[in-house]
């Protein structure tokens, strides 16, 4: 397709508190990523092994665990965790598991209590997993050693909002596994907004087929061709840093690949009016609107009752989309944050489960929603919103066809080098563990 | 709910027009004499299918060129994916009405620019 433009960048990076320069672009090589990543029982073994219980993992929002007691069950694969909020005001992680025969101590999805119960003899464990009453203690001659017998706990702590865990209790400490991603979406105040959307997708594909999905814009021309009147799909910044990645979507402007870049669709009215820039009275055209909405936001965000002074100029338009290796997507505007989190089916690997989560900076003087209620579905049995919908129609026919015999594996453009890195990535923990020796 | 009074029963073979019925805008074919409904939007990329073009049961999107049969609301060529919405109706009294069971609402909101 023909480019007709170029985007016009943020003129000053010194001055921005999120990076902004572009990284040096990663050789990657051009190899076929063979299909059988996506759909073979060995390899999902292998994440198991060397992937899940070897990363840190996002566990809840931490607008769940603000009071003591306050507890969330999330689950990975096979394993439930339980994630609490103790007595000391410090957040805990450790496995839904009675010491005693193996029965689950927390139920449901979470709530507040005191103590966890198992319901099948009534062990009792405190907000930190530890023994807190027996019944019958006598009768065990081998004695109940408190710890001993405490739930194994895991490594727990906290970054951006949430709780993160990890399955290997020699992980390396969050803000190391982190690396420049506090100092890059700090600037957002993430903490201070709050959850409006949260629900489960039950997907018939692999979970790396999702992550992949939302790693390109190669795709928006033809996914999404709505989406071409109001957003870049083409002049995007790509960044790949030591196991995470990202890039920097430009929003208000309509995409370089459209030759007339003046016409304001009803989509970019959409975007204006969500920015408080009324389309009626604007003067500019198509390629002033992103310019406008950033002196708009400038001028009119502490009226508005938002504090945007961290951000630059573009991030108060554009879509700066991160991916946390190996789950976390984050599609980040100034006052809004949508975030994926792709998990696997614990035995099927053309299976997965998508959560996604809709956050928002509430404006200073208006009152927080009230937390929504959690929804798990099917895939197509609810709409996610245009886009989305748009997505999610595309894979359960890509697994179908990375089962297929007549499919080689993924052939891979520059405008997706981010899959590239994302399964490099996975490669460093597969086989950087399995050739350790110990 | 059943059916709604949509218009008069007054096209000729191979006219439509366009109409707004319990929040859905719909296309109004008359095929042959027989009066085919279907919502007035590809499913592609939203334009108006009363912009396209008619060839028997089939139309043809004026925007990407996706088909469509209005007889059964199916997609028979790309780059639509997904069928239209399809409505029965009847002639009765002089007018068309049309089978719609669900009110069409306003979109849920909206909780960023993605969704």
């Amino acid at each position: 397709m023909t480019v007709y433009r170029t985007i016009e960048r943020f003129a000053d990076p010194q001055a921005s508190k999120t990076p902004v320069q572009k990284e040096p672009e990663p050789d990657l090589g051009t190899d076929i990523i063979p299909k059988e990543r996506y759909t073979g029982e060995a390899f999902r073994q292998l994440e198991w092994d060397h992937l899940w219980t070897k990363v840190w993992q996002m566990g809840c929002w931490e607008g769940d665990l603000r009071n003591t007691g306050d507890y969330v069950v999330t689950e990975i694969g096979n394993e439930s965790i339980v994630l609490t909020r103790d007595e000391d005001g410090g957040v805990n992680a450790f496995y839904n598991v009675c010491s005693h025969r193996g029965n689950q101590v927390a139920y449901g999805r979470g709530g507040n209590t005191r103590t966890f119960k198992c319901s099948y003899h009534l062990w009792e464990y405190n907000l930190k997993g530890e023994i807190a009453n027996v019944p019958d203690v006598e009768t065990f001659p081998q004695g109940v050693p408190c710890e001993k017998l405490a739930i194994r706990r895991l490594p727990c702590a906290t970054w951006g909002g949430w709780v993160w865990f990890s399955l290997d209790p020699d992980i390396e400490p969050l803000s190391e596994y982190l690396g420049i991603i506090p100092e890059h979406l700090d600037p957002y105040h993430f903490p201070e907004m709050t959850l409006v959307n949260d629900v489960t997708v039950e997907w018939d594909v692999n979970w790396k087929a999702s992550v992949d999905a939302f790693n390109e814009t190669y795709h928006v021309n033809s996914t999404h061709p709505q989406l071409m009147s109001w957003l870049e799909d083409m002049d995007v910044q790509i960044d790949c840093y030591e196991r995470h990645n990202r890039y920097l979507i430009p929003f208000g402007c309509v995409s370089t690949h459209i030759e007339d870049g003046t016409e304001i669709s009803d989509g970019m009215k959409g975007f204006m009016m969500m920015n408080h820039l009324d389309p009626s009275s604007f003067e500019g055209n198509g390629l002033d609107v992103r310019r406008a909405i950033q002196k708009n936001w400038r001028a009119n965000a502490e009226s508005l009752g938002y504090d945007l002074s961290d951000l630059n100029d573009d991030q108060l338009t554009d879509d700066y989309h991160y991916l946390i290796f190996p789950n976390i997507t984050l599609n980040i505007h100034a006052t809004s944050l949508m975030l994926f989190r792709q998990r696997p089916h614990p035995s099927d690997p053309n299976k997965m489960f998508y959560d996604l989560q809709n956050y928002t900076m509430v404006p200073k003087g208006e009152a927080t929603p009230p937390r929504p209620l959690h929804r798990q579905f099917k895939h197509g049995d609810e709409s996610l919103g245009e886009v989305l919908d748009q997505d999610s129609r595309n894979l359960p026919m890509v697994q179908r066809g990375m089962n297929s015999v007549g499919y080689r594996g993924l052939w891979i453009s520059d405008q997706e080098v981010r899959i590239r890195h994302f399964h490099k990535t996975i490669d460093d923990y597969l086989f950087r563990q399995s050739i350790k020796i110990t | 709910m059943g059916y709604v009074r949509a218009i008069e029963a007054s096209l000729a073979p191979g006219d439509h027009t366009t109409v707004e019925a319990r929040g859905w805008d719909l296309l109004v074919v008359n095929v042959d004499g027989d009066y085919l409904v279907v919502e007035n939007s590809c499913t592609h990329a939203k334009a108006e299918l009363s912009k396209g073009r008619l060839d028997g049961s089939e139309i043809t999107c004026a925007e990407h060129g996706a088909r469509f049969d209005l007889r059964s609301g199916a997609c028979v060529g790309p780059p639509a994916t997904q069928s239209v919405p399809k409505f029965d109706a009847r002639v009765k009294d002089g007018f068309v009405e049309v089978k719609i069971d669900k009110i069409k609402v306003a979109r849920r909101p909206q909780f960023g620019p993605m969704n």
